[in-house]
């Protein structure tokens, strides 16, 4: 146990350098003077060349005129020091900025799973409860209909009836649980088809196991066998799918925020690629990339703990 | 039919595949069976498209922007008056090439690098693991968006982006049934035999190895429709000629309350599409990886 924590952090640390020395290449190597093409963006209708005083003065400010190698040192030093430079989209510190649009992603995020868990979990095993038959078949149907929806329709989908038809919901904007409603079924219900359809097999699975057949001789009742005995077995993939779609729910932050105008990373990562503000990408980027890894870890190392018989590789 | 048509051959080829056993098993599974056949009706339309289509996509007709459903336009028309019955047909074709040629692509390399990692073995074999994880720590939107800015957006690079977005699952998966396979007995009685290494990997472990690949890679179809949707819907795929569903709904967003039509009728085709292919791609991986299910890679 303890030597397979030790390893899989380093892994893990070693994925995360080389991620973002990835990250640093693919976003420096975007074609143009970043300084200028952010000049244009500040300033539009600004059709000829950007004043060059203007340019040198955001290069100057936002260090980018230093060698690539340089600059990636610095950035990698800053992250350690908690200051990740300036985004001359925003003309604020990168960091402020991260720490004002992290809450609401994960408050986002942490709706979507929780969602995602109370539709995906009771659905998957009560169509396996009641399987082959009606309910089990309109359940299976509908979760693969749900996986094949893109999620910027399903959010379209449910602005135009709940907001536009019907009238319940506010349309896009950040504050109570009204606003919260939408943008987290949107992004739920991909992981709520995954956790409906891992949890009926996986349940279906165990029940076939020897063990359940055992406790059935023993003459114990159904509901004490699924309750004590298959449930607690069959939640192991569950686990594994609730962490890999997390980063299907990070990613669709992106999208989801952007249609909602909820003020998170998602919304904020795409501005800064429209404006092409390197500084802001890359660290933006990179916290969602660490994001993505710690939950994947987590995640490996309880199922680890579960059962300890499993190990990556 | 020319006179050498071989037409005996033919026979004799049929009634030795109602034979086989796959043929029978095959047949005990109509949905798998139906599947593929909407899948052939989806190729047959992407490429018949422009004939099928009642209309030019591109014509404009400023009289009757965001109509209803009517008999000239079975979907309505959008914001300039483009028949939305026509530009979703044409959709089909742009979102079939893309994600047909993404596919082929990513198999190819995730195949080539996947077993060349596995049967070298060795530092090189660590080293590739290393970037595959590194790929894999990107979610796919995430990495592609960061592409995009870098190569710009358009048909060509939409391709190339996927690939690099998506090559590393892909390679994981190969590297893993090459490695389980390479130990076996009969990799070691070909090694003794004296062939060669690209021999033993393409007629001896690839054949045994590659059936989860390639039922993997059905199923990614539809993830890569809904990827090249998600980033046009974002203004970041396909450029803004060519019509294609998920620039499609972001162009209706405008005129939702108005003509939404204009947002529901490419989404229904983008699910549907993809509906067919995650099927189909269920029904192979029952069909030919059984007990796969529940597994963590498929």
């Amino acid at each position: 146990m303890h030597h397979y924590t030790i390893r899989r952090t380093g892994y893990l640390l070693l994925t995360l350098v080389f991620a973002s020395l990835f990250t640093f290449i693919v976003v420096n190597a975007i074609p143009g003077e970043p300084a200028e093409i952010l000049t244009k963006h500040l300033f539009v209708g600004l059709e000829e060349a950007a004043p060059l005083e203007m340019v040198a003065e955001i290069s100057e400010r936002c260090d980018l005129n230093r060698p690539l190698l340089e600059q990636y040192l610095a950035w990698v030093g800053g992250i350690l020091h908690g200051d990740l430079g300036h985004s001359y989209l925003f003309n604020r510190p990168v960091t402020a900025l991260l720490k004002n649009a992290l809450p609401p992603t994960l408050l986002l995020a942490a709706t979507a799973v929780a969602l995602a868990l109370l539709i995906g979990l009771p659905l998957g095993v009560y169509a396996a409860l009641y399987q082959d038959g009606i309910s089990d078949w309109i359940i299976r149907l509908a979760s693969v209909f749900a996986i094949s929806m893109p999620s910027f329709w399903i959010a379209v989908m449910l602005i135009l009836v709940f907001s536009i038809w019907l009238k319940v919901t506010p349309v896009a904007g950040y504050g109570g649980v009204g606003f919260l409603i939408l943008p987290a079924f949107a992004l739920a219900l991909h992981s709520a088809a995954s956790i409906t359809r891992i949890m009926r097999t996986s349940l279906l699975e165990t029940m076939e196991k020897p063990f359940i057949t055992f406790a059935r001789a023993k003459g114990l009742s159904m509901r004490r066998i699924i309750i004590n005995h298959t449930l607690r077995n069959a939640l192991l993939p569950v686990l594994t799918v609730v962490g890999m779609s997390f980063g299907g729910l990070l990613a669709g932050t992106v999208v989801i925020e952007t249609i909602f105008a909820w003020p998170g990373l998602g919304s904020m990562l795409l501005q800064a690629i429209s404006a092409r503000d390197v500084v802001l990408i890359q660290s933006t980027i990179m916290v969602i990339v660490f994001m993505f890894l710690v939950v994947n870890f987590a995640v490996d190392l309880l199922y680890h703990a579960i059962d300890p018989r499993i190990t990556y590789e | 039919m020319s006179e050498g048509f071989p037409m005996e051959r033919v026979r004799r080829w049929s009634s030795r595949i109602r034979d086989e056993v796959w043929y029978s098993r095959l047949m005990q599974r109509p949905s798998l069976v139906a599947s593929f056949l909407l899948i052939g009706l989806v190729l047959v339309l992407s490429v018949c498209a422009p004939v099928i289509a009642p209309q030019d996509p591109n014509a404009t007709d400023l009289y009757n922007k965001n109509q209803g459903l009517s008999p000239d336009h079975p979907f309505g028309t959008d914001y300039l008056g483009r028949d939305l019955f026509s530009r979703t047909i044409c959709g089909l074709q742009t979102t079939m090439s893309v994600a047909l040629s993404t596919i082929v692509l990513t198999f190819v390399v995730g195949t080539a690098v996947g077993c060349y990692s596995a049967y070298l073995g060795g530092w090189v074999d660590e080293a590739i693991a290393r970037v595959i994880d590194v790929f894999l720590a990107f979610p796919t939107i995430i990495l592609a968006l960061a592409l995009i800015t870098l190569v710009g957006s358009g048909i060509l690079n939409m391709i190339l982006i996927l690939v690099v977005a998506q090559w590393a699952p892909f390679a994981r998966l190969v590297r893993g049934q090459v490695l389980s396979e390479k130990n076996q007995d009969y990799v070691l009685s070909a090694k003794s035999a004296g062939l060669p290494g690209w021999w033993i990997v393409t007629r001896h472990i690839l054949p045994n190895a590659i059936m989860p690949v390639l039922v993997f890679a059905t199923l990614d179809i539809g993830h890569t429709i809904l990827t090249i949707s998600t980033l046009s819907f974002l203004g970041l795929g396909i450029p803004p000629s060519v019509p294609e569903w998920g620039a499609m709904i972001n162009a209706g967003l405008d005129y939702m309350r108005i003509a939404p039509l204009n947002v529901i009728v490419p989404g229904l085709a983008i699910t549907a599409v993809t509906l067919v292919f995650n099927v189909a791609g269920e029904g192979l991986r029952d069909f030919m990886v059984p007990g796969a299910e529940s597994g963590v890679t498929l």
